[in-house]
C-alpha cells in the first residue's frame, strides 16, 4: 500500500516543482501530488501564484517587428554569400591536379614567389616597405569616410546637406507617415547607420587600428563591403567624399548634419534607381526641389492607395453589417415600396427590384441600407451603434481613424467618414468623371462608392519594391521587352513587372530545376492574338485581351471588374483621351548607376516583392 | 551528432519548417525566403532580449540567417527546426556579447547596455521603487521593470526563460538548444524564475498593499 510522500520542504526543490507544474512539465502523478498540497497549504499556493504572476508580466516585454526591408536585405546578403561560394578558388585550379607538369611549374613559381616575399619581408623589417605602410595609413585615415560612404555618396555636397538640414523636408516626411516610427530610424528609434557605426571619426588614427581589431564579425563584414565600395570609386570622387567629410566635421552643427545625411540617405535608398540618378544629376540648387517633388508624388500615391483601401474596408464591413440586419432593411424597403408605388411607376419598380434583390445581393442590400441612412440624415434603422462604429474604424488606416475620431458621436463620425471617403474617391477619379461626380446626389455617390469599393484595390507597391522593379526594368530586360512596356503608364509597367516576376514553380521534370536566388530574367509572354503593334493604337479604356485589363487607369477598371453597364455608376466607355496621361518616362539603356546598390547591408536593402506592402513610413 | 534515417524522416514529416529547410538545402530560394519571413520577428526579439541591444538585433538576426544558409548543405533533421535555429541564434548572441565585451562597450548605466552592464540588484530595486509613488502599473514603466528584471538574469537563465516563455519550448527542446540535460534546464528555469520573482513581485505588490502589511 502506498503511503503519502512527505511534502518537499527544500525551497529549491519546491520551487522546481512549482515551476515545472506551471510549465506543464510535471508528470500526472506529480501534478496530483502538488495539487493536493496546494489545496491545504496556503503559503505554497501563494508561492505558486507569485511565480505565475511574475511569469505573466513578462508578456509586457516590448516586441520588435522586423523592418519591412529585413527579409529582402537578408536574401540579398545570402545571395552575395551564394555568389561568393559559387566561385571558390579551388574550382579554378582543379584542372591542375591532373597535370603533373603544371604542378611542377606551379611549384617553381611558388618558390620564386616565396623567395620574393621573404626578401620583401626582410626589406620591410628594415623599413623598406613604405608603400604598404602608407596604404595602411591611408586606410586608417579614410575609415571615417569609408564608414559612411553610402551616406556621403547620397548627399554629395555640403551645401545641399546644409540646405536639407535647414529645410523641413525630412520632418515633413516623418510627420506624413501613419507609422510612428520615423522612416530613417531603426526599430530602436536611432538613426540606422549611427546605431551600429564605430564612429571612427571620433578616434585617433592609432585607436582606429585597435577598434578594427575588436570589431564583431558582422561589423567587419559591413566595413569590408563599404571599403570595396569606396575603393571602386574614382580617385576624384574619393577625394570629394573626403572633403565632404571634412566639411561636415568642421561644421559647428556636424552632429545634426550627420543625422540629416543619414536620414536622407535612407530615404533616397528607398527610391527607384532612376529617381536616385535623376536626383544625383540635378544641380545642387535644384536638387532639393526635385527631392520635394518626388516625395510629394509618392505621398500622393500612398494617399490614393490608402483611400482606396479604406473604401474597400468600409464597404466590406458595411456588407457584413447589412447582412446581419437584413430583415430590418427588407422591412424598410417594403415600406418604402408601398409609399412610393403611387408616386411614380418607374421609381416604384426600381424599389421593388431593389427589395427583391436585397435578400440575395449583398451590394444592393448595403446600398439600400446606406441610402436609408442618408435619407434619415443619420445611421439608424439599422442602428450603427458606438461599438459597431469602433469596430468599423478598427479596420481603417490610422490616418483615417484619427481624422474620424476628431468628431464626437456616432452620427458625426459616420458623416466624417463618408466625407473622407468621398473626397478620396473623387481624388482618384479621372478628370473627365469629376464633373458628373459633382452633380450626383449623396445617395448616388454612396451607391457608386459601394460598387467601386466592393473589390479590393490593387496591392500597393512599396517604395523599395518599386526601386527593385525599376532595377529589373533597366538592367535585366531586353530592348524589345522594354519597348513593349514603354507606352504603358508608370503604374501599368510596375504591375506588369510584378506579374511577370512572380515565381513560377518548375514543373516535374523541368530541367531548369529550382529557382535561383538571383531573380530570373523575365520572359514576357507574347499574346497569341494580340501582337504589341496593335496595342499602340489601342484606345484608352479598350480592353487588353492578354490580361483582361483595360488600358485606361480609372479606378473602377483598375480592379479588373467587367463593365456590366450598372446604372448606379457612371460607367460609360471612356472617351479617347490619349493626351490625358503623361507619356511614361522613356528609359535609356545606361550603365549601372555610379553609386552601386549595396546588396548585403541591412542599412540599405530592398523589399522583396513577396513582403507585405510598405506602410506609409517612407 | 549522428542522425538516423528514421528520426530524420520523422522530423521531416512532422515539422513543416524542417521540410522547408530540406528545400533550402537543395538551394530553393523561395523556401529560404519563407523561413526568413516566418522567423524574422522571433529572432529579432530573441536577439534584442538576449543582448539587450535593440540596435544590433536585426544585424544579429541576419547573421543567424546567413549561418543557416551556409550550413544548409550539412543540415540533417535531427531535431525540430526551431531547436537548430535557436542553437545557432544562441551562439551568435554569445559571440556578439563576447565581441562587445572585448570592445568594452559596457555602459555603466545598465539601462542602455542591458545585460552587458550587469545591474546590481540594489539598483534594480531602487529603480523599481523610484517609480512607486505613482503606484500605477503604467505600461511603459512595467516594460522597463520587466526589461530590468530580464537583464538581471545571467546569460543562460535569460536564454532559457526566453525560449520557454516566448517560444513555448519544452524542457527537452531547450536542453537541446542549450546542449544540456532537461533536469539542468528545470533547475535553471527554477532559479531564473525565482530571480524574476525577487525583482518583479515587490513591484507588482507594492501598488496594492502598503509596506506595513507586507512586513
Amino acid at each position: 500500500m502506498n503511503s503519502p510522500k512527505p511534502p518537499v520542504t527544500d525551497p529549491q526543490k519546491a520551487s522546481e516543482l512549482i515551476v515545472a507544474y506551471l510549465d506543464g512539465e510535471l508528470s500526472a502523478a506529480g501534478c496530483q501530488e502538488l495539487e493536493e498540497r496546494l489545496s491545504h497549504d496556503a503559503a505554497f499556493r501563494d508561492q505558486l501564484n507569485s511565480y505565475r504572476r511574475t511569469w505573466d508580466i513578462l508578456d509586457e516585454l516590448p516586441t520588435t517587428m522586423a523592418d519591412d526591408r529585413f527579409a529582402a536585405s537578408t536574401i540579398e546578403l545570402v545571395a552575395v554569400a551564394a555568389s561568393d561560394a559559387e566561385h571558390p578558388a579551388s574550382r579554378h585550379w582543379s584542372w591542375i591536379a591532373h597535370r603533373p607538369w603544371a604542378v611542377a611549374l606551379l611549384g617553381l613559381c611558388c618558390s620564386f614567389l616565396l623567395g620574393f616575399l621573404i626578401v620583401s619581408a626582410v626589406a620591410a623589417m628594415f623599413g623598406g616597405d613604405e608603400s604598404q605602410a602608407s596604404r595602411n595609413q591611408q586606410l586608417l585615415q579614410d575609415l571615417p569616410v569609408i564608414e559612411r560612404v553610402e551616406i556621403y555618396q547620397a548627399v554629395g555636397d555640403i551645401e545641399f546637406l546644409r540646405a536639407l538640414a535647414k529645410s523641413d523636408f525630412l520632418d515633413s516626411l516623418s510627420q506624413s507617415t501613419d507609422n510612428l516610427k520615423k522612416p530613417n530610424q531603426s526599430s530602436a528609434g536611432e538613426p540606422r547607420s549611427q546605431s551600429t557605426e564605430v564612429r571612427f571619426a571620433s578616434l585617433s588614427v592609432e585607436d582606429r587600428r585597435g577598434a578594427i581589431e575588436s570589431l564583431a564579425d558582422f561589423q567587419t563584414r559591413k566595413l569590408q563591403q563599404r571599403r570595396r565600395i569606396f575603393a571602386g570609386l574614382e580617385r576624384s570622387t574619393q577625394q570629394q567624399l573626403r572633403e565632404l567629410h571634412q566639411a561636415i566635421q568642421d561644421d559647428p552643427q556636424h552632429e545634426q548634419l550627420i543625422t540629416v545625411a543619414d536620414r536622407y540617405q535612407h530615404w533616397l535608398s528607398q527610391q527607384p534607381s532612376n529617381q536616385q540618378l535623376a536626383i544625383a544629376s540635378a544641380d545642387v540648387e535644384n536638387r532639393l526641389d526635385h527631392v520635394r517633388q518626388l516625395a510629394a508624388d509618392r505621398k500622393s500615391r500612398q494617399d490614393r492607395s490608402r483611400s482606396a483601401n479604406d473604401l474597400h474596408e468600409t464597404v466590406r464591413w458595411l456588407n457584413h453589417f447589412a447582412r446581419d440586419h437584413r430583415r430590418e432593411i427588407q422591412q424598410r424597403l417594403r415600406r418604402a415600396q408601398q409609399q412610393r408605388s403611387g408616386e411614380s411607376k418607374h421609381r416604384g419598380k426600381a424599389w421593388k427590384t431593389l427589395g427583391a434583390l436585397g435578400a440575395g445581393n449583398g451590394r444592393l442590400l448595403t446600398i439600400a441600407m446606406v441610402n436609408a441612412w442618408i435619407e434619415d440624415g443619420e445611421p439608424r434603422d439599422p442602428q450603427l451603434t458606438k461599438r459597431a462604429m469602433e469596430h468599423l474604424l478598427e479596420s481603417l488606416s490610422p490616418a483615417t481613424r484619427r481624422e474620424v475620431l476628431k468628431s464626437t458621436g456616432v452620427k458625426n463620425q459616420w458623416h466624417a467618414l463618408v466625407t473622407l471617403l468621398e473626397a478620396g474617391y473623387a481624388a482618384r477619379l479621372p478628370e473627365r468623371k469629376r464633373a458628373s461626380w459633382e452633380r450626383k446626389t449623396p445617395a448616388e455617390r454612396m451607391a457608386e462608392m459601394v460598387q467601386a469599393g466592393h473589390k479590393p484595390p490593387p496591392r500597393e507597391i512599396s517604395a523599395t519594391e518599386e526601386r527593385r522593379l525599376w532595377r529589373v526594368y533597366e538592367e535585366e530586360l531586353s530592348d524589345q521587352q522594354r519597348q513593349e512596356l514603354e507606352h504603358l503608364s508608370r503604374e501599368e509597367i510596375l504591375e506588369r513587372l510584378v506579374e511577370e516576376l512572380k515565381p513560377r514553380r518548375p514543373q516535374a521534370g523541368d530541367p531548369r530545376g529550382k529557382p535561383e536566388f538571383r531573380p530570373p530574367r523575365p520572359e514576357f509572354r507574347r499574346p497569341k492574338n494580340n501582337p504589341p503593334e496593335r496595342r499602340r493604337g489601342a484606345r484608352p479604356g479598350e480592353r487588353d485581351n492578354r490580361r483582361g485589363r483595360p488600358f485606361d487607369d480609372e479606378p473602377f477598371d483598375e480592379d479588373g471588374r467587367s463593365d456590366d453597364g450598372d446604372s448606379l455608376g457612371d460607367r460609360g466607355p471612356p472617351p479617347r483621351d490619349a493626351d490625358r496621361r503623361a507619356p511614361p518616362p522613356r528609359r535609356k539603356r545606361r550603365p549601372p548607376p555610379e553609386r552601386p546598390v549595396r546588396p548585403a547591408s541591412p542599412d540599405d536593402s530592398s523589399t522583396s516583392p513577396t513582403t507585405a506592402s510598405e506602410d506609409s513610413s517612407s | 551528432m549522428a542522425v538516423s534515417e528514421s528520426s530524420a524522416l520523422s522530423y521531416e514529416v512532422q515539422d513543416p519548417d524542417v521540410r522547408l529547410m530540406m528545400q533550402v538545402r537543395d538551394d530553393d530560394a523561395t523556401a529560404f525566403e519563407t523561413l526568413v519571413v516566418r522567423y524574422q520577428n522571433r529572432l529579432i526579439n530573441l536577439m534584442n532580449h538576449l543582448t539587450g541591444r535593440s540596435d544590433l538585433a536585426e544585424d544579429l538576426a541576419q547573421e543567424v540567417f546567413l549561418r543557416v544558409y551556409r550550413a544548409r548543405k550539412q543540415y540533417k533533421p535531427g531535431a525540430k527546426f526551431t531547436t537548430w535555429l535557436f542553437t545557432i541564434a544562441g551562439n551568435v548572441a554569445s559571440n556578439a556579447r563576447r565581441s562587445m565585451a572585448r570592445r568594452r562597450e559596457v555602459n555603466l548605466d545598465g539601462r542602455e547596455s542591458g545585460p552587458l552592464g550587469a545591474s546590481p540588484l540594489e539598483q534594480i530595486v531602487l529603480a523599481a521603487s523610484g517609480q512607486m509613488p505613482t503606484r500605477q502599473l503604467d505600461k511603459s514603466e512595467t516594460q522597463q521593470i520587466v526589461q530590468i528584471a530580464i537583464s538581471a538574469l545571467n546569460e543562460r537563465q535569460r536564454m532559457a526563460v526566453l525560449l520557454s516563455k516566448f517560444e513555448g519550448m519544452c524542457y527537452d527542446d531547450i536542453a537541446q538548444v542549450m546542449e544540456t540535460s532537461p533536469q539542468a534546464i528545470k533547475s535553471l528555469l527554477s532559479r531564473a524564475r525565482a530571480a524574476l520573482r525577487e525583482v518583479l513581485l515587490p513591484y507588482l505588490e507594492e501598488g496594492n498593499q502598503p509596506p506595513a502589511t507586507n512586513a
